[in-house]
């Protein structure tokens, strides 16, 4: 976690969905410090989205973050994925969800709480590398 | 008895069928195990099709699975059936530690998030959408022995 889950009408290239799945991970890193190796990126596509909605964003998040943060963190995803995409922002719709990071599981641990990353041994000591 | 979904989003062609059918036959026995037998679990496959899933920015292989608990559960008995999640899923499939991302939410926040997903939809196509997602995963099942379909709708 987080995972962001792209849900398009139409597939978007290879090569946006890497840019994509790179910004992603830069923007939510770059202004909550989570580390990369956290950050999951799926994408789906044929969804039957809202009228003139061509992309639609879902980030599941880890809890604990201020409701500030997490709306800069909407904001300047929409703001960043409009810019790349060449997508109105009209044309988008981004939220999050957010869940405990207790109940996840990654790289066989616990995953630590948002801003604990710090002194989370395992995660230290190389997690995903 | 008590009906638990699980949802497990792997790569597209991973997994064989059996292996499949032996994670749905052990992962229900762990769960039974730590919860009791009132809890019956039915699973469904979703397969993400080549270069749609990434983390780190990387193409990924890991799977994501989603196996929600009572609300309440305690931390130290989630915890505990959480690794014996992940050390079978290992044992079973091969995969590293880092290809096996698990999620066990209280039922409460599993509904929510599913019903969050559903909302990513038109409204007038909500229904329609579900009936197709759940034809698709009764052919599959029909096909293969087990309820999948793709993430792509």
């Amino acid at each position: 976690m987080p995972l962001y889950t792209i849900s398009t009408q139409s597939s978007l290239p290879v090569q946006q969905r890497e840019q994509l799945a790179k910004l992603i991970m830069d923007v939510h890193c770059g202004l909550t410090g989570a580390p990369e190796t956290f950050v999951n990126v799926l994408f789906s596509t044929n969804a039957p989205l809202n009228r003139g909605i061509a992309l639609n964003i879902l980030g599941t998040v880890r809890k604990g973050r201020t409701a500030t943060m997490n709306d800069e963190l909407q904001l300047l995803m929409m703001d960043k994925v409009s810019e790349l995409l060449r997508i109105p922002q009209l044309q988008m719709e981004i939220s999050l969800f957010e869940i405990p990071a207790r109940w996840i599981m990654e790289g066989g641990e616990i995953l630590p709480e948002p801003g604990e990353e710090d002194d989370c041994e395992w995660l230290q000591n190389g997690h995903g590398e | 008895m008590k009906n638990i979904r699980v949802t497990c989003f792997i790569q597209q062609g991973a997994f064989g069928d059996s292996k499949i059918l032996k994670l749905e036959s052990v992962l229900t026995s762990v769960y039974q195990g730590h919860f009791g037998r009132d809890f019956k679990l039915t699973f469904c496959w979703i397969s993400i099709p080549y270069e749609q899933s990434y983390i780190a920015g990387e193409l990924s292989n890991a799977s994501t699975v989603q196996m929600p608990v009572e609300d309440g559960t305690p931390d130290p008995l989630r915890h505990e059936f959480m690794r014996e999640v992940c050390d079978k899923w290992q044992k079973i499939t091969h995969c590293s530690k880092d290809e096996i991302i698990l999620v066990s939410p209280n039922m409460a926040k599993f509904k929510a998030f599913d019903n969050k997903l559903m909302n990513r939809f038109a409204k007038s196509s909500r229904r329609s959408t579900k009936l197709k997602m759940v034809a698709r995963m009764l052919a599959g099942k029909l096909k293969k022995g087990y309820l999948n379909t793709s993430v792509n709708l």
